[in-house]
């Protein structure tokens, strides 16, 4: 009995249970021996002998996993798919929420934009690295139990054609109103407002200096988003292109007006000379507003994407 | 010839993965233990690896179609196996289907001749 056979099936009674390793133990070094020694007679050299029968007996983990029964994957057929859903539906809805509620909690604490870009890549990583990990330690556990998951497939789970038509019409008018409302509210802004100051003048609720450069852009951003709008109706459903063309609208629509709120450049102060205090905190109510409703359109496109594929 | 070698090993694993089961009840009848049955598998052209047939020696114990027993005397201690009678019943049954398939097959084959 050399060294180089102990080294093999001491690596193979590692991964296997205290009460059998003795006798797996006895019977495998049995049946080297009986291999190596059916060698010898055929005239081959021992040292050669015994590294030939313990080559073919192969990688001892695999073999143990053969005397234990223990399956060499990860998560089996029975649930590889149903993991593969849900870590796909857990992506799409939650990165993009997360990312969001972190940038504005970025921007209220004043960080500014590269500080806020840096920080939501290394949050994204993270996220994306707990949920896929978490995800699969729940599916390798629920894989090796018995129990029934209740994760049978079943017909009701096909998702439908993506036929044209799965966008109505009647939203796709719903939203072209309510962005041409929004864009038409802002330009009013500046000449009507319900405050007027001492001499008569109107004081108009949204900073002048917002009409330099960053209310037209957003105006801008509002318009792309009216053609987007018509383009996702002309195709008919959501397809991952246009997903993530909604994702970039959304994002230089949000972040950007969520920053001028955190940093208290959109509304006119002299507006809030003349209110009463509580007002102030209306951006955070407008704040929270945004980003819950973009990263729920956001999120809600992905979704509808991947169903549609 | 439109497949290749390694293309005809797998379908000749996939073949004979069921075959392997049945020879080892089949052989067992009679008393043996792991290299023995290796090699007189390997004799009648059974082809199997070592690292298949010890671990599922040791399965069939565990569902009680194989019985086994130390056997000290020898020049060195093995664990004989030996059919069960629920192995042989299974043994039965496995080979009756073999048969059956076989007979399948060879029909299908003669249908297809002229084509």
């Amino acid at each position: 009995m050399s060294e180089l056979t102990d080294r093999y099936v001491g690596a193979t009674l590692r991964t296997i249970p205290e009460k059998q390793r003795d006798d797996i133990e006895a019977e495998l070094r049995a049946s080297i021996d009986d291999a190596v020694e059916a060698r010898l007679e055929e005239g081959e050299d021992a040292e050669a002998a015994e590294r030939e029968v313990l080559g073919a007996l192969g990688d001892p983990d695999r073999l143990a996993s053969g005397y234990t029964g223990r399956p060499g994957y990860l998560i089996g057929p029975d649930h590889f798919f149903v993991y593969r859903r849900l870590l796909a539906v857990l992506l799409v809805t939650v990165v993009p929420i997360v990312l969001a509620v972190t940038a504005v909690a970025q921007f209220i604490s004043g960080s500014d934009i590269a500080e806020v870009f840096a920080q939501l890549v290394g949050v994204g990583i993270s996220l994306i690295v707990h949920i896929v990990f978490w995800t699969t330690v729940v599916f390798y556990f629920i894989d090796r139990s018995d129990e029934d998951t209740g994760t049978e497939w079943s017909l009701s789970m096909l998702p439908s054609l993506p036929s044209a038509g799965s966008i109505k019409l009647s939203d796709t008018i719903a939203s072209v109103v309510f962005l041409v409302i929004t864009i038409a509210m802002i330009i009013v802004s500046r000449d009507i407002s319900p405050i007027t100051a001492a001499d008569g003048s109107m004081v108009p609720i949204f900073d002048p200096a917002m009409w330099d450069f960053w209310f037209p852009f957003l105006i801008a951003m509002l318009a792309v988003e009216i053609v987007f709008e018509v383009v996702k109706y002309r195709v008919g459903f959501w397809t991952w292109g246009l997903a993530s063309v909604n994702l970039a609208i959304n994002a230089l629509f949000a972040v950007p007006t969520v920053y001028l709120l955190a940093t208290d450049q959109i509304l006119n102060p002299e507006f809030f000379e003349t209110v009463p205090e509580q007002l102030v905190s209306l951006d955070w109510v407008i704040i929270a507003f945004i980003v819950a409703i973009s990263a729920f359109d956001v999120s809600y496109a992905f979704r509808k994407a991947y169903l549609a594929r | 010839m439109t497949y290749d070698e390694a293309q005809l090993e797998t379908h000749l694993k996939e073949l004979r993965r069921g075959s392997v089961l049945l020879a080892c009840l089949l052989v067992l009848r009679k008393p043996g233990y792991g290299y023995g049955l290796l090699e007189r598998l390997e004799g009648v052209g059974v082809e199997v690896d070592a690292n298949t047939l010890y671990p599922m020696l040791r399965r069939l114990e565990k569902q009680g179609l194989l019985a086994s027993e130390w056997d000290t005397d020898g020049a060195r201690p093995r664990k004989y196996y030996a059919t069960s009678e629920d192995g042989m019943a299974l043994a039965a049954e496995l080979m009756s289907s073999w048969l059956a398939m076989t007979r399948t097959l060879e029909q299908l084959n003669q249908e297809n001749r002229d084509e």
